[in-house]
């Protein structure tokens, strides 16, 4: 599998991810440099390159945040490099302020694509925002994929634009994109490496206004050159034109074109339809066509009305009187949650009529809904981040205001889990907490990789104005919710060398803080006792704990490597079903079918998921759990 | 086999009973039947024991990777009540393979709750699709002496589903393919799965 993906000849056909087929873009199109940090659902994109990192001659870094990555990335595409930058969605508000400048002013040299992972209905993020509301803003052209083969396509073809008209282009994925599969034939990767070659030029690479009030000049006018050399370019096009009837015409993009089409198979109809792959800047000629050629204009498009608002925009420039509907007249789609081929053909149906679309009978499916267990994500088992709330429960309390992070532990605790905004956040929030709020103590919890993303800034902030501020940091050693990435306090670079191990304490430390101390979560008495210690210093400034112990998942798989298998087991004899245990909320205890004397469970713990982190023993009161350790 | 013009399924379970590995097979073996193939798959953010979606679409008009609510042709589901909660994607007239074997959620057992009755959930999932075949995994992993083989044991009742658009050949050669080094346990849990739903077929 793994020897097709990386095959340099190509000629193919293969079922890949999508981020799998932007990866293999990129790669056919020769990129030498890729910069990002982990975030769903963009992450596969980094990981496949740096699969193939070594083999051919591609630098791959996890850049500490997305800011920084632009940055990076800036370098190598002013250098002249065919350069990628991917981050989700809200990657890319971290990484919007360089790409602003870079895109409105700087412009590069050699071809940089940057690669944003939308996320509608909210699969793993904190909102549903679309990115190409930012390329709008940032005047940077954007390729929308409606397909994997697009996926892959566009990526390479976007390195090609970029070049050409000196500017990074923006291609926008969604989750539907990024995590669906399809065929995809593999073309040859070029083998053209280019050695750095920044030009020093003042009026080019340094943004002060001087400059940029020239240069943004220019880039107005590159826009407008783009314009004209789109209607060749293939990028958009117009489908079942010869149809009779022509009253309705739909413009889409992206997945959407995907769900436009199984929505008219739904029904039985055909109209015309124009899809836009390029959805910024806009084609006008082709516009034009179409406005000429249907009477009215509906937008299929997911969440925000971005087409539905460029499209009024551009017909008004364009003189065109057609009616317009689809989020802000007609109500043709929902605003919020992604959409699927059903969804667009019940929204179809009452303007193009055609079949009636399946429906169901939602009263059935309330009817069933409280019989199925609800599965909330919880904490892994063995997870050291459970043991770390359990001693921030105990001895800080549920009095406290807990500001949490993004990462594994936002599901730590509800009850210690007051406010999340962003990445970085909780300190900085806890910094604010901590000047409203004198009688309770205020808590952020981050995590290793959030820290080094954004939590440092923050850190610093709360020490320099005195805030009052308990921090915890739960240092599990790697970016685990986004499928266990390295990062500066990991080890290991993304290309898997050795490299330097960032010292968490001693950044605490050099910033500051009035009481740093750094102990195992595994040590229940010790970390209590360190928390007891730390509270009382809280009016004194910032007290940091470090909570420092791997990752229960990964650690297991380096103890599996080593042929060890670990776990605890309950002795039934010894264990009465008093139930203590389960209160630890560890998805590897379970009720036995022994019953104790009141008729309730014994419990035991299922060994394939248990990770011998041995928390339930403190709560054992019979020492009916025991280690089992087996080497093979 | 080519003129296919659309055959959904959509396949659920728990996050680490190797729904995305079995998914994988399905895609696969489309492909090398000649198929155009979509597939997408949708897990929350818990590593082990969330709820775990995939789709599998075969055929000329597909395009997008979901299937939507009454779209799915066959349902495999690993897990009694994931099948419930996915059963309105099934067509009326599809068909719905489910694994018997409860994975009890956590919570679950932390509030003492009682998880519901197997033939409760088997029977409302019937309101959707009365076409019910079942897979006893607990049965399956005590006589192949295996726990990791549940999704080949899906994927051998599969394989034996009428009209399933790729051969039982296909699916074998790509089990084969994909783990070398585990033919034979495969191989084994794989007609054990033919047999258990042969069983009910007939």
């Amino acid at each position: 599998m793994f020897r097709r993906f990386a095959s340099r000849e190509g000629n193919d056909t293969m079922s890949l991810l999508g981020n799998a087929a932007i990866a293999r873009g990129a790669m056919e199109a020769g990129v030498q440099f890729v910069a990002a940090y982990p975030g769903t659902p963009s992450t596969e994109i980094i990981e496949a390159l740096r699969s193939v990192g070594k083999e051919l001659d591609i630098y791959v870094e996890w850049s500490v945040n997305e800011k920084v990555a632009m940055e990076v990335a800036a370098s190598a595409a002013i250098s002249g490099l065919r350069t990628l930058f991917a981050a989700k969605h809200v990657g890319i508000n971290v990484a919007a302020d360089p790409m602003m400048t870079l895109s409105l002013s700087l412009g590069i040299v050699g071809g940089m694509v940057i690669v944003a992972a939308d996320d509608p209905s909210c699969h793993s993020s904190q909102n549903e925002q679309d990115s190409r509301f930012m390329a709008r803003m940032a005047n940077m052209p954007c390729l929308e994929p409606a397909d994997i083969e697009e996926a892959k396509d566009m990526t390479s073809h976007a390195f090609d634009i970029s070049e050409q008209f000196g500017v990074p282009m923006m291609v926008r994925s969604t989750t539907r994109i990024s995590h669906s599969k399809g065929n995809v034939t593999l073309e040859p990767i070029l083998d053209e490496k280019r050695d750095p070659n920044f030009v020093k030029d003042y009026k080019k690479w340094v943004c002060i206004p001087s400059n940029t009030r020239v240069n943004h000049k220019r880039v107005i006018d590159q826009r407008d050159r783009m314009r004209e050399w789109l209607p060749g370019s293939g990028l958009n096009f117009i489908e079942n034109n010869e149809v009779e009837k022509k009253e309705y015409g739909i413009i889409t993009s992206g997945i959407s074109y995907a769900y436009v089409k199984e929505a008219l198979d739904y029904l039985g109809v055909e109209v015309p339809i124009l899809k836009f792959g390029m959805v910024w800047p806009i084609e006008r000629k082709i516009l034009s066509d179409f406005a000429d050629l249907v009477d009215k204009i509906i937008v299929i498009e997911e969440v925000e009305p971005y087409l539905e608002t460029i499209i009024a925009h551009e017909l008004t420039i364009l003189n065109k009187k057609n009616e317009l509907l689809g989020k802000y007249r007609g109500e043709v789609t929902p605003r919020t949650l992604e959409l699927n081929g059903l969804l667009v053909a019940k929204g179809l149906h009452s303007y193009l009529g055609g079949n009636m679309p399946p429906q169901q009978d939602q009263s059935v499916y309330d009817s069933i809904i409280p019989h199925i267990p609800n599965r909330p994500p919880v904490l892994c088992a063995g997870c050291p981040h459970r043991n770390t709330f359990r001693a921030m429960r105990k001895t800080i309390g549920t009095k406290a205001i807990y500001n949490s992070d993004i990462g594994c532990y936002t599901l730590g605790d509800p009850n210690l889990t007051n406010t999340c905004l962003d990445m970085g956040g909780s300190i900085a929030m806890g910094s604010g907490f901590g000047k409203l709020y004198t009688d309770r103590p205020v808590v952020a919890i981050i995590g290793d990789s959030t820290f080094f993303h954004s939590g440092i800034t923050g850190l610093v902030n709360a020490v320099y104005n005195r805030s009052r501020l308990m921090v915890t940091i739960v240092d599990n050693r790697i970016t685990a919710m986004t499928g266990m990435q390295d990062n500066p306090g990991s080890g290991k670079n993304a290309l898997g060398d050795a490299a330097p191990i960032i010292n968490i304490e001693a950044i605490c430390k050099a910033v500051g803080a009035n009481y740093v101390k750094t102990i195992d979560p595994f040590d229940l008495p010790a970390i209590e006792a360190t928390y007891k210690e730390a509270l009382e210093t809280l009016d004194d400034g910032v007290a940091v704990i470090i909570s420092t112990q791997a990752c229960a998942m990964e650690e297991r798989r380096v103890r599996r490597k080593e042929g060890i298998i670990k776990f605890y087991k309950v002795d039934l004899e010894l264990c009465d079903g008093c139930g203590r245990c389960i209160r630890v909320g560890c998805p590897a205890i379970e009720p036995s079918e022994e019953l104790n004397e009141k008729g309730r469970p014994k419990m035991i713990i299922d060994p394939e998921i248990c990770n011998a982190c041995g928390l339930c023993v403190y709560e054992c009161t019979r020492d009916a759990i025991q280690l089992v350790e087996i080497r093979k | 086999m080519s003129d296919l013009k659309e055959y959904n399924i959509y396949v659920c379970g728990v996050g680490g009973q190797g729904i995305l590995t079995l998914t994988d097979i399905l895609g696969e073996a489309g492909l090398k039947t000649g198929y155009k193939v979509r597939g997408s798959e949708t897990h929350g953010m818990a590593q082990r024991g969330g709820s775990v979606v995939a789709t599998v679409k075969y055929g000329t008009n597909v395009h997008s990777p979901l299937v939507p609510e009454k779209g799915a042709d066959i349902l495999i589901s690993l897990e009694p009540a994931e099948t419930l909660r996915s059963a309105n994607y099934v067509k009326e007239d599809g068909l719905i393979i489910t694994g018997t074997f409860p994975f009890i959620p956590p919570s679950n057992t932390y509030k003492r709750e009682k998880y519901p009755e197997i033939d409760q959930l088997l029977e409302k999932s019937r309101l959707f699709c009365s076409n019910v075949y079942t897979l006893d995994f607990a049965k399956a992993i005590a006589d192949l002496g295996s726990v990791i083989v549940a999704n080949v044991v899906a994927l051998g009742a599969i394989s034996m589903v009428p009209n399933f658009p790729v051969t039982e050949e296909v699916i074998r050669k790509t089990i084969i393919a994909r783990w070398p080094k585990f033919v034979e346990l495969n191989l084994k849990a794989f007609e054990y799965g033919q047999n258990m739903i042969k069983e009910q077929l007939n």
